[in-house]
């Protein structure tokens, strides 16, 4: 993985030391806090419901077990004892004491991590799939590409008061694990017939109010034009994007308003004048990053184990697991597993200081010291021999970490909600873990299949409900809890964005309504058809039926 | 209001003129962008050195056709969070723009480096502040991630040196 | 007039406060100073303001509240609980015993708002 060198180091320190000294300028008054506020959440500060969180960055979601155990450290030490990974690959720590922070960020230097640029109006945290360096089907490793946008990004002098947030990914399969269609800038990386490598360009996807799939920009930008394609599109938004209603200051609105065609012209004319400059990137930096992604010493194994195909045959339980939680690897004899932050005990996401240390130590055993976030709040070993999947397992079992839900309708992405945000007007959490208890039986999470249920406490959407299989968001009803239901959305690649089934639910009624629906999914479904596939087939009016059916007996 | 250029505070010649007020023959006016579209032909004309006032909502591209009868073009940040004027005045460097580029409204003293890095040569701050509080701001980084419109090297160019110092 | 009382987060650690009686802020609710009239409310939202010019709290501002049949003072509305009583979702970081507000955590039916009063 990535390591500082020492200009890298040295950045991150003096990005420390810049802050403090904002922080004191905060604290004796200099700064009011409507001056202070970007330049906090710039470096990933918030103040919430309840207290201040600190987001910290996980470029393109790879972190070593050192860095695990300093984030172990800091949940101890500033939080109450937990961490919370969000969808963007980030962790976040709620209760840190403003005046702490600088030392917390200090701390985070030392292990080579920060918190630049994980909120404000600025480039984000670029993400990456999870699965990067490890999986078959992709066609470069995209953590490279995401590291020369981050450096890029990172305090750019003219991109850092955008009218909005501005989120880039980078994927480099046809399967999209990063949600890349609904990012502000989604990168595909491609081979032309020549074998060069380039990126199909997405723009203008986002969450939120207006929930939105990118369009393609540009199908293949060539690799050494990257940085001056992306300085031009980010020019163009800047410039032209809106300012007078944050909620349409997003590029996916700029896309909407100018027209796909009209904003590539601009885009390209931009691109023309400043292709060739030293924004190019240079060979000897690409190659430079690609050393740290070089593949880790995998040994010469076997396709077949016969002792982990023994066990998978003895234990159901780990056969189970298996089939839930481990995906192919490109190398013979490994696998790639994912480890579910969806346990019966916290909130989705959240993971405790403990697990963390536990965690560390077991990525140095079996998975050549590296970790990964992923977009679904769950953590991934990228590299793991087929031969120690079991001793894995059951390490992870015991500290409660091998629960065999990837995919499942319990692995929900779920937003913090009014438990912790000051924007929300619903709690999400509370109806994740009601949910979880509903559907605690594994078999019948497992015949219910891939089933993605994601839950935001407010339009923001944070907890991506408009592209879940079944989605849920929190609405007010007189100050009451209730949830509107939309079904049909996907983040993957068959992206699309969910639509509203009816009337809100209560707080009291909604599990059952969520379970209504996946029974009559059953009901209906075909063989081996996911409930995305069935409501596809059938359309909305079945469900709507099924849910409201006292409105269909009014009409008739 | 004092005038900082650099890390100095400077004399300025300009004065910013009212719509309703007749142009001087001398210049050193900064006329507003309504002013300079009404009054086109006398601004040109004028013997002095002229300068105009652009609002975050007003490219520069509107003036793009007449960038040679300014020595002056300032771009006002309405809020300190407006980033506009920021690309505003990379385009025009890259139209050619050969005059003084200054920021004048609001802007927050840690934003000094980016208005620096972005081709500002000059910005208004306020009654009382010190040049040596806005300087922190550029002195807060040793070296750039990323090119931008000042003569900074980015950390990339530093690696290359170091790079083929080593080989 | 409705009761209300004043409440804000404070700037150094950021923890949810209400002004109490002499002006000090405090971190429980119970501790609040309860407002009944237009006047006292205008006089101290006014001093909430000195406070936050003070670099003392942010976001200052009243929320009103209703008595229960002990004589306690409880928000009235459901954001305003949360604020004032802790996230529901951990059981120890709840920051007073309020019927209630962590029902779920046991069980399914969210019986909060019948809860409390
Ligand atoms: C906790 C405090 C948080 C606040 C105040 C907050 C605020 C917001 C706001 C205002 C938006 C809408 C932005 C827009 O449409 O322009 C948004 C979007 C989003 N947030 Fe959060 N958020 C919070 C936490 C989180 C967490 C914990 C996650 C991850 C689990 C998250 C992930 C996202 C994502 C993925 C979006 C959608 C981005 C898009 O529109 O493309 N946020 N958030
Ligand atoms: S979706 Fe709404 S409630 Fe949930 S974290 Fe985002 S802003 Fe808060």
């Amino acid at each position: 993985m990535y390591r500082y060198d020492e200009f890298d180091r040295k950045f991150v320190n003096e990005r420390v030391a810049e802050f403090r000294g904002q922080v004191a300028r905060r604290m004796s008054g200099e700064l009011s806090e409507e001056e202070f506020r970007p330049l906090r959440l710039m470096n990933g500060l918030y103040l919430q419901l309840h207290a201040y969180m600190l987001r910290v960055a996980i470029p393109y979601g790879t972190f070593s077990a050192e860095q695990m155990r300093k984030l172990a450290q800091i949940a101890r030490t500033y939080d109450r004892g937990y961490g919370h990974f969000t969808t963007r690959q980030n962790i976040q720590f709620n209760w840190p004491k403003l005046e702490d922070v600088p030392n917390l960020l200090a701390e985070l230097a030392d292990v080579e991590m920060h918190a630049i640029q994980t909120s404000g109006n600025c480039i984000r945290n670029v993400t990456a799939d999870p699965y990067a360096g490890a999986i078959v089907d992709e066609v470069d490793d995209s953590r490279i590409w995401a590291e020369i946008v981050r450096q890029w990004s990172t305090l750019h002098p003219e991109f850092t008061f955008l009218g909005r947030k501005f989120k880039i990914a980078v994927s480099a399969s046809d399967y999209d694990r990063a949600v890349v269609r609904f990012h502000d800038i989604g990168l595909f990386i491609k081979k032309n017939d020549a074998g060069e490598t380039g990126f199909e360009v997405w723009i203008g996807g986002g969450l939120g109010r207006t929930p939105m799939i990118g369009k393609i920009s540009n199908e293949f930008v060539p690799a050494e034009d990257l940085l001056s394609y992306l300085e031009a599109v980010l020019r163009v938004y800047n410039m032209n994007g809106r300012r007078d209603n944050k909620y349409k200051a997003r590029i996916k609105i700029l896309v909407h308003e100018t027209g796909l065609d009209e904003l590539r012209a601009q885009i390209d004319a931009e691109w023309a004048a400043i292709k060739d400059s030293a924004l190019k990137v240079p060979e000897y930096e690409i190659e430079r990053i690609r050393v740290y992604f070089a593949p880790p010493p995998f040994e010469t194994l076997n396709a077949v184990d016969r002792g982990f195909e023994t066990k998978k045959f003895e234990n159901p339980e780990f056969s189970r697991w298996v089939n839930g939680n481990v995906v192919a690897h490109k190398q013979v004899g490994y696998a790639i597993v994912n480890i579910s932050l969806k346990t019966d005990d916290l909130p989705p996401g959240d993971i405790t200081a403990d697990q963390m240390d536990n965690l560390a130590d077991l990525a140095e055993n079996y998975s050549f010291d590296e970790i990964r976030a992923t977009h679904e709040q769950n953590l991934v070993f990228a590299h793991v021999k087929q031969s120690e999947l079991f001793e894995l397992w059951r390490e992870l079992g015991e500290i409660g970490l091998a629960m065999p839900n990837i995919g499942k309708v319990t692995d929900m992405i779920v937003c913090p909600g009014l438990d912790y945000c000051g924007l929300a007007n619903t709690r999400s959490i509370p109806v994740a873990q009601r949910i979880s208890k509903r559907y605690a039986d594994l078999d019948q999470q497992f015949d219910l299949g891939e089933l993605k249920l994601k839950i935001s406490g407010c339009i923001n959407a944070c907890g991506h409900h408009h592209v879940g299989h079944i989605g849920l968001l929190g609405v007010d009803r007189r100050g009451e809890e209730f949830y509107q239901i939309t079904l049909g959305g996907s983040g993957a690649e068959d992206a699309a964005i969910g639509s509203i089934i009816g009337p809100a639910f209560s707080s009291s009624d909604i599990v059952d309504a969520v379970e209504e629906l996946i029974n009559f999914y059953v009901e209906i479904r075909n063989q081996g058809e996911r409930f995305l596939d069935t409501y596809r087939r059938v359309g909305a009016a079945p469900f709507k039926s099924r849910l409201y059916p006292e409105k269909l007996d009014a009409a008739a | 209001m004092p005038l900082l250029k650099g890390r100095n505070i400077v004399e300025d010649a300009w004065t910013l003129l009212a719509d309703n007020l007749e142009l001087p023959e001398a210049g050193f006016v900064i006329v507003s962008l309504d002013r300079f579209i009404r009054d086109r032909d006398l601004l040109v004309a004028c013997s002095g050195p002229i300068g105009v006032r652009l609002s975050s909502a007003q490219s520069p591209e509107l003036i793009a056709d007449a960038l040679e009868v300014f020595s002056l073009i300032e771009l006002e940040f309405p809020a300190f969070t407006d980033g506009r004027p920021y690309s505003y005045a990379q385009l025009l460097h890259r139209l050619g723009f050969a005059g003084e580029i200054r920021a004048v409204g609001n802007v927050l003293r840690d934003q000094y480096l980016n208005l620096k890095r972005c081709g500002f040569d000059a910005l208004e701050i306020k009654e009382g502040e010190t040049a040596e509080e806005w300087c922190i701001a550029t002195g807060a980084f040793s070296a750039p991630y990323q090119v931008a419109y000042d003569t900074e090297k980015p950390i990339m160019s530093l690696r290359e040196k170091r790079l083929a110092a080593a080989s | 007039m409705e009761h209300h009382v004043i409440t804000a987060n404070r700037l150094n650690d950021g923890l949810v406060v209400f002004m109490g009686e002499d002006g000090c802020w405090e971190n429980s609710i119970l501790d609040a100073q309860v407002l009944e009239t237009d006047e006292t409310l205008k006089i101290c939202l006014a001093s909430a303001n000195t406070a936050e010019q003070a670099q003392i709290v942010v976001g200052p501002y009243e929320i009103e509240v209703i008595e229960n049949d002990k004589g306690e003072f409880r928000p009235l509305r459901f954001r305003e609980r949360i604020r004032a009583y802790g996230p529901t979702t951990h059981a120890d970081f709840a920051t007073q015993d309020v019927p209630g507000h962590l029902t779920h955590l046991d069980d399914v039916s969210p019986v909060y708002f019948n809860g409390v009063g």
